[in-house]
């Protein structure tokens, strides 16, 4: 056997880098327009494809964190040296069987990750409805079972080096992402669940922000996943899609330079200017790029090896929980409707004070986004949206997972028709070995989808 | 000749008989050498009773003692002992030896007799017709007697076509006799080296000898094995000099792995593992064991198909066996010394058919322009500003910048994406200026001699390739001693050792791998010059002019025209990258064998191969593909070593007059070991210093393997009157990768043979000879070490201090069982007209059960496979081999052909519970899969579709013109990658000292995916892309009909709309990842003439002038031509990248297949 501390670390690592790379910044990147794919990457235009290594990458992960439950520290859940480290790894599955639920829809999970000695060559494909409520309660055990006086994890845990009292905030926060996902689904739940955990600790500030550490000395394996997209990839896949460039721009924003990068040829030119390349353009569009005029990624922060400190990989931010009391509070649930404005802006505070940005004053022309002044509950949620997506960039998977969600911002799909007949994409697609190896149960599963198992089907709790 | 007979003769036996019959002292005679007797049982009276008692005395004083009483005389020709029953004649030399009849006109007649090849054959006997007046041929072929112009001459030897000739006046008789090989008793090795006759088998084997493998030299001489015997598939991949080569023996056995069979050297098994083999995602090709070995020094090969002639080698004999016999020396006068020379050389057969008439570019024109102001604009704009300037081409990664639909080349000047300023010309011979041309030289030398007692063979070969792909060298030095020694009088000795060192530099990287050379060629834009991209630096200049390339360039990086992960520049692969392996290899034998009497031998022997390998590869700073661009390193050492001891008890009791016995027993100790241990860096620190600690971050290669398997066996054979015979055997190996409890295994085997023409007496001038056989038997495997248990692995590089643990993503079964091959195989041997024609046929049926598989599981079970004894596959099918001598003439012409043909049926018959799937391998847009009621090997594309209608037609798009495909890329089965059958068709043609032989080798069926089609039609740079560029091509097809629901149905008409060609092969492969996949198949089938050789022996008069003993010259050609070809641009035989089932019908940007011209030249001395 081994230590599970080097299990966890793999998990927490692997989990937390995996929606930074290049593959997927410019797959659900582009879809959410934060990234602009291009050719290279067919997805980008809506052209429809399984994602194999999406699902397959997720449930080899399981089956690493699950280990810990399943054999190394399997049936010891009353013994101190093992109890708090079984709770803490199964929050951390728990938030990568949301993250897997979430992109695909429904998932095989009841029947999977029971141990090696229990597998399940054709495991049925469970519903997200069920999986959501499974894993609300499997949260609540794992959340009850951490006890102070425990053995926890120490420097192998990445996210709090062993703090408790850590966990027990992130738990909770986690337990607000669960709850908040489902609302438009099952409001009911969402309500309760939303509900208790505001009642609970949750990430207080950006020093309770769950995050793996990235080393910019060392292989291009422990640099940031958005600077290994820099470092490892294509240069044509290193742009900025216009919606995201064009807010920042417009909005005044104090990241941009931080983000950005000017264009070649502007700079060339003496009058450095930010400018993102459509997305999912068609053939004809694409001949009329000069790659010189786009923006990358700025070659300052994210794009350079040379940045210090360096960025770490978040996996749940401060700025994350912020967005979510906000729109709980407007809801009332667990907080009242006048607290979300102050939810909100500590939400917005906490993203421009994030690494790379390091903005601890908001600057004047950019106070007018940090109010609620004058707007409906739509238009709040909208400013929420649109400011969490800015958060997320870098986190495409979780980018991606909260547009659909909230439906903000309001982002307009390229001219390409791909397979979508030009929708944005609302889910992944189930990897071909899944479909050759466990046929039935997937058959069963596409059946359950609107229109089988295509980018345009939206996965129960994509209601809005 | 000469030497062999002395040899022969003075073989020591040891025999006893009491009153038994000359016929039965003779068959025991046989058994305890490898003599064979051939007499008319009536003319020396067979059955008269004799009695003898011989302890270890030479043959020829054993035989003089049982034949001159009673007064039968023998001769030696070859291995035969030809027995008569009058006294020779005196040698006529002696002038006054000659016959004293009392006629007068009687003449001297002299001449000399040869054999086809122009070599004399000594002892022929030559008698005039109806009298006992004779003589036969002296040590020069020579011979001379007296006759009368009306007598006939008989001219006969052992072995040859008797001569009759009426001597009339003349008084010189030249004769060329002509061998008659089906009389000759053939002798076959068989499992555990054991010498049989052929005739006694119930189970198919097949030799081929070492100088058919010597001709038209292969470096890797399993290739040489190609179209030669039925049933065997041998393919190589281009792979680079010194490659391995794909032999699988009816069919594939194993779903995983590879279906190799084991390959016997002299008893001893050898490693034939190729570590590291490349993968899908590139890799390089070190060789596997059996390239390693030097064809020179192979005596003969022997292929035993399948568990029913393998049994004996248990689970490892499961796939077949190909027993290798090397060249021992002969006892003779001197020392005897042979020297050959080989040498050939080499240029691809197969080409991508490039188009050299449109230029880089798109829509038939340019895609950017440079204005007058410096600026640059893309083609579109310029053209609507009516900017003025120059056209400009761009870099890229996609085929908008960087394909060949372009402007066709007319001298137009341009500045390509570096800003050097060109005219707009076509660049052909891409493949042919930046490969070489192959010249592989070979050289061998040999000693060797002995006397009675010892005798030995020391040879020295030397190989040298200077490979096609540029830097890619190979030098192989083999030095191989052997010594047989009589220790005393029953004990004998056998020592081997084999020596092999090779060296191979610049091996190419195949597949999908960036700096496969063969990779940027085919996709390179038509117009750009090689001698562009031959400074493969960036300058200065380049990075201020470039354009497209993205923000990265800086002076001193490979300079590519794309970013592509997949184009690394060839020439800075060649000039800035190095590769080496270091093989240094031994193969050593010793055995001893004690004869205790005439019936029992007891052999031990010990044989060991074991080499160290040490690989060196680096990549300097700047190479696009390493790490921050900065270069790098691994090295490596691998230690191999396979033991294998062995004793063996052979008892060969006299039963009785009908009956024959021969019994082995036996036990083998088996040990693998192989351990490699390396370190990797990334990111030089220093420039130009290529060592591990000059980089930034290292790390460990380490690996671990050992394994043993203890066995024990017995054999034995029963032989009733010579044409009925029985074989069984059976093995029980104890194998450390299994668990104790099922970790002993039991291999039984049983065939018998019936020799119908002598049981039934049914021989006539129509039907020579008839053997029906039988055999059934039972072989496995037990997989390979540390299966049983599942084991955590810690990533290569931990983070931040803190290393990163992950769990094995393969189930482990602790109850592993061995796997189980069972076979049954029916087989009929039959010779007609005189043995003018041969007939070989053979049935077989082959089950593997229990396989020790990864059963593939879905992702979502967590684990990527799961490891059990599960599955059936089920091997079937027919071969059948003719041989035959269609003409044979009186002066010394023939011509003989052989025919094989194999038709193989691989069903997958069951997987395991709840298993339908197997997937073999993969690759972009395909899948290769196993599954049961399809063929093994069945083409899933993972790509788009066409939409037809019911008749298959597809369905066109009116107002596109072009044809419809799915939506989104959809999985379904396009074709299978085995082929039907396969064959061979050899025909030799003699005369005198001369002979032509020419080899067609033949597959037909199966399919290939063909990733090289791939890029070339996203790229436009096949011929195939040509037609209707001009916006005339009409895709085949009927027009359709959009429904109200967005589906297409047929409207019935052809479409007539003219289309771009771009825009038409842009719907079929518009990027790597979105082919329609059915387009990208080759059909696999093709005659390929494989070997063409020319050879000349001088002949006996003229050597006898000259201190040699024999010079033979000859020409050659390997990989001829096509006479049947279905692929794009490359060979058909390049259908997988490695030697494992997983590449099984996927070409990958395969390096070409060449074609060799060759000649050699032997002296004996």
């Amino acid at each position: 056997t081994i230590d599970p501390g080097l299990i966890l670390s793999k998990a927490q690592k692997d989990a937390a880098f995996s929606e930074g790379y290049e593959y997927p910044n410019n797959q659900f990147g582009s879809w959410i327009q934060h990234w602009a794919g291009g050719v290279l990457i067919s997805s980008s235009r809506y052209i429809q494809q399984t994602d194999d290594n999406l699902w397959n990458d997720h449930y080899a992960l399981i089956r690493n964190i699950s280990q810990i439950r399943t054999q190394l520290l399997k049936g010891r859940e009353n013994d101190p040296k093992a109890r708090t480290k079984l709770a803490i790894a199964r929050i951390v599955e728990i938030s990568i069987w949301q993250r897997l639920t979430d992109l695909f829809g429904d998932v095989p999970f009841s029947e999977t990750a029971l141990g090696v000695d229990a597998v399940n060559n054709q495991p049925k494909f469970d519903t997200q409805d069920a999986i959501y409520k499974k894993l609300i309660q499997d949260l609540d055990a794992a959340l009850s079972q951490i006890t102070p006086t425990d053995d926890s994890y120490g420097a192998a845990d990445y996210y709090f080096k062993g703090n408790l009292t850590q966990w027990k905030k992130y738990g909770n926060s986690l337990k607000l992402r669960l709850g908040m996902r489902i609302r438009y689904a099952d409001a009911a739940l969402a309500q309760k669940t939303v509900t208790e955990a505001m009642g609970q600790p949750l990430l207080e500030s950006n020093t309770d922000n769950a995050a793996v550490p990235t080393f910019n000395d060392a292989t291009n394996a422990n640099v940031h996943p958005v600077l290994n997209h820099w470092l490892a990839g294509s240069p044509d896949l290193k742009y900025l899609a216009a919606p995201l460039v064009a807010q920042l721009v417009n909005s005044k924003d104090p990241r941009l330079a931080r983000l950005v990068q000017p264009t070649v040829n502007s700079v060339k030119a003496g009058t450095p200017a930010y400018k993102g390349i459509g997305v999912a353009l068609t053939d004809e569009l694409l001949k009329t790029i000069i790659k010189d005029d786009y923006s990358t990624a700025s070659q300052t922060t994210f794009f350079n090896k040379a940045y210090s400190p360096a960025i770490a990989c978040l996996a749940m931010s401060y700025s994350d929980v912020c967005f979510y009391k906000a729109e709980a509070a407007l809801e009332n649930w667990g907080a009242t409707p006048d607290q979300a404005e102050k939810f909100y802006q500590d939400g917005v505070r906490a993203a421009l004070a994030q690494n790379p940005y390091n903005i601890t004053t908001v600057p004047a022309d950019f106070q007018k986004e940090l109010s609620f002044t004058g707007l409906s509950k739509d238009e709040k949620l909208e400013k929420i949206g649109t400011q969490k997506w800015i958060q997320l960039f870098g986190r495409s998977y979780e980018a991606f997972i909260e547009w659909r969600r909230m439906g903000y911002p309001a982002l307009k799909a390229g001219p390409n028709l791909g397979s979508t007949n030009g929708q944005i994409p609302r889910r992944a697609i189930y990897s071909s070995r899944e479909t050759l190896l466990n046929k039935t149960n997937y058959d069963e599963a596409v059946k359950r989808l609107a229109n089988g198992n295509s980018y345009t089907s939206k996965v129960w709790w994509d209601k809005k | 000749r000469e030497t062999f007979a002395q040899e022969l003769l003075q073989q020591r036996i040891t025999i006893k008989a009491d009153e038994q019959s000359v016929k039965a002292v003779l068959t025991k005679i046989e058994k305890l050498t490898s003599v064979k007797f051939l007499y008319s049982p009536s003319l020396i009276k067979s059955e008269r009773k004799v009695n003898l008692n011989a302890v270890n005395e030479p043959l020829s004083k054993v035989l003089e003692s049982l034949l001159s009483p009673l007064q039968v005389s023998y001769e030696v020709a070859g291995k035969q002992v030809i027995l008569k029953q009058e006294p020779l004649p005196q040698p006529v030399e002696k002038k006054a030896s000659v016959s004293h009849e009392p006629f007068a006109i009687e003449q001297p007649i002299t001449g000399i007799i040869t054999d086809a090849k122009g070599e004399i054959l000594a002892g022929v006997s030559v008698l005039v017709k109806g009298t006992n007046r004779g003589t036969s041929t002296n040590g020069e072929g020579k011979y001379s007697l007296v006759a009368q112009p009306s007598e006939t001459l008989v001219f006969s030897f052992v072995g040859y076509i008797k001569k009759e000739i009426v001597v009339g006046n003349q008084t010189e008789i030249n004769l060329v006799l002509n061998e008659d090989t089906q009389t000759l008793g053939e002798v076959v090795v068989t499992a555990l080296g054991i010498k049989r006759d052929k005739r006694a088998l119930g189970y198919s084997i097949q030799e081929i000898n070492g100088e058919s493998l010597a001709q038209a030299k292969e470096a890797n001489v399993a290739t040489s094995l190609a179209g030669k015997i039925a049933g065997v598939q041998v393919t190589r991949a281009g792979n680079g000099a010194g490659g391995s080569s794909r032999v699988v023996i009816r069919g594939a056995n194993s779903l995983v792995g590879n279906s190799q069979p084991l390959y016997v050297i002299d008893g001893i098994p050898m490693d034939n593992s190729n570590v590291n083999s490349p993968s899908r995602w590139g890799g390089i090709d070190y060789g596997d064991g059996i390239s390693n070995i030097n064809p020179e020094d192979i005596e003969s090969m022997s292929v035993l198909k399948g568990p029913n002639a393998a049994a004996l080698y248990g689970q490892r004999g499961s796939n077949g066996v190909i027993l290798i016999t090397t060249k021992s020396g002969k006892s003779r006068k001197g020392v005897g010394i042979k020297y050959g020379i080989d040498y050939s050389v080499g240029d691809a057969l197969v080409l991508p058919d490039f188009q050299d008439e449109y230029g880089q570019g798109l829509d038939g024109t340019f895609t950017h322009f440079r204005g007058n102001d410096g600026k640059i604009y893309t083609w579109a704009a310029a053209k609507a500003a009516n900017i003025q300037g120059i056209p400009k081409m761009s870099g890229g990664r996609d085929r908008f910048t960087r394909a060949s639909w372009g402007a066709k080349m007319e001298g137009q000047q341009y500045e390509d994406q570096w800003g050097n300023v060109l005219s707009l010309t076509p660049q052909p011979n891409t493949f042919q200026t930046f490969f070489n041309k192959e010249r592989q030289m070979a050289n061998n030398i040999s000693l060797e001699g002995g006397n009675d007692n010892v005798n030995y063979r020391l040879s020295f070969g030397n190989t040298k390739i200077d490979g096609y792909t540029p830097g890619n060298t190979l030098n192989r030095n083999n030095i191989s001693l052997r010594t047989i020694a009589k220790l005393t009088p029953k004990l004998d000795l056998d020592v081997k050792a084999n020596y092999i060192g090779q060296r191979g530099n610049n091996r190419p990287t195949v597949s999908d791998a960036a700096d496969n050379p063969a990779y940027l060629w085919i996709s390179q834009p038509r117009s750009i010059p090689m001698s562009i991209l031959e400074n493969s630096t960036w300058t200065a200049e380049d990075v201020s002019k470039q354009l497209g390339y993205g923000t990265t360039p800086f002076i001193g990086l490979e300079k590519t025209y794309a970013t592509n992960s997949s184009t690394a520049n060839p020439y800075w692969t060649r000039d800035h990258t190095r590769n080496s392996d270091d093989r240094q290899r031994l193969i050593g034998l010793i055995k001893l064998s004690y004869q205790f009497n005439d019936w029992i031998r007891l052999t031990a022997k010990t044989g060991t191969d074991f080499y160290t390998d040490q690989r060196l590869r680096y990549r300097e700073k700047g190479t696009y593909q390493s790490q921050n661009r900065n270069g790098d390193i691994i090295e490596e050492v691998t230690r191999v070593r396979e033991d294998n001891s062995d004793v063996l008890l052979s008892l060969t009791p006299e039963l009785s007059k009908d009956f024959s016995l021969s019994l082995n027993l036996g036990a083998n100790h088996q040990k693998f070991y192989a351990r490699t241990t390396g370190n990797t860096g990334t990111e030089f620190i220093a420039p130009n210093l290529y060592s591990i600690n000059n980089t930034l971050i290292n790390s460990y290669v380490f690996n671990l393997s050992e394994s043993s398997i203890n066995s024990v066996y017995a054999a034995g054979s029963v032989g009733f009157r010579d044409y009925l015979f029985v074989d069984f055997s059976a093995r029980n190996d104890w194998s450390s990768t299994l668990s104790p409890a099922n970790n002993s295994f039991f291999y039984p085997a049983v065939s018998g043979s019936l020799v119908v023409t002598d049981a039934l007496n049914l021989q006539n001038s129509t039907l020579s000879f008839l053997k029906v056989r039988a055999s059934w038997a039972q072989a496995g495997s037990s997989g390979s070490p540390y299966q049983l248990t599942g084991n955590y692995a810690l990533d290569q590089t931990p983070h931040g201090g803190q290393p990163l643990g992950s769990f094995t993503s393969i189930i482990p079964d602790p109850n592993l069982k061995n796997e189980l091959t069972t076979s049954l195989e029916l087989g009929l041997e039959a010779r007609f007209f005189k043995n003018r024609l041969g007939l070989t046929f053979a049935y077989y049926d082959a089950s593997t059960k229990n396989q020790i598989l990864n059963i593939p599981l879905p992702p979502s079970s967590t684990f990527t496979s799961r490891r059990i004894n599960a599955g059936e596959i089920r091997n079937h099918g027919i071969e059948l081999s003719l041989t035959g001598t269609p003409v044979r003439t009186e002066t010394g012409f023939s011509w003989d052909a052989t025919f094989n043909f194999s038709r193989n049926r691989n069903q997958v018959v069951e997987l395991a519970e709840g298993v339908s799937t197997f997937l073999l391998g993969d690759d972009r847009n395909v899948q290769v899969i196993a599954t049961p009621g399809k063929p093994f090997g069945t083409i899933i594309g993972n790509g788009f579709q066409w939409l037809r209608d019911d008749k298959g037609n597809r369905l066109i798009d009116p107002t596109t013109g072009l044809p419809l495909k799915t939506n989104a890329k959809l999985l379904y089965e396009i074709g299978s990658a085995l082929p039907n059958w396969i064959g061979g068709f050899n025909n030799t043609f003699r005369y005198k000292g001369f002979s032509l032989s020419g080899l067609m080798d033949v597959s037909q069926g199966g399919k290939i995916f063909s990733q090289s089609l791939r890029e070339e039609l996203v790229f436009g740079t096949i011929k195939k892309t040509l037609p209707g560029r001009d916006g005339s091509y009409v895709a085949d097809g009927v027009v359709a009909q959009k429904n109200a629901d967005g589906t297409w149905t047929s409207t019935g008409q052809t479409n007539t709309k003219q289309v771009r060609a771009q825009d038409y092969w842009n719907v079929i492969a518009p990027d790597k990842d979105n082919v329609v996949s059915e387009e990208m198949l080759n059909d696999a089938s093709y005659i390929m003439f494989r070997e063409l050789t020319f050879n000349y022996q001088l002949p006996s008069k003229i050597i006898s002038k000259t201190p040699f003993r024999n010079i033979r010259a000859g020409v050659y050609g390997r990989n001829l031509f096509y006479l049947q070809r279905k692929t794009d641009g490359y060979a058909p035989e390049a259908s997988s990248f490695n030697v494992n089932n997983s590449s099984l019908g996927l070409e990958s940007t395969s390096l070409p297949l060449l074609r060799y011209f060759g000649f050699s030249l032997n002296l004996e001395l």
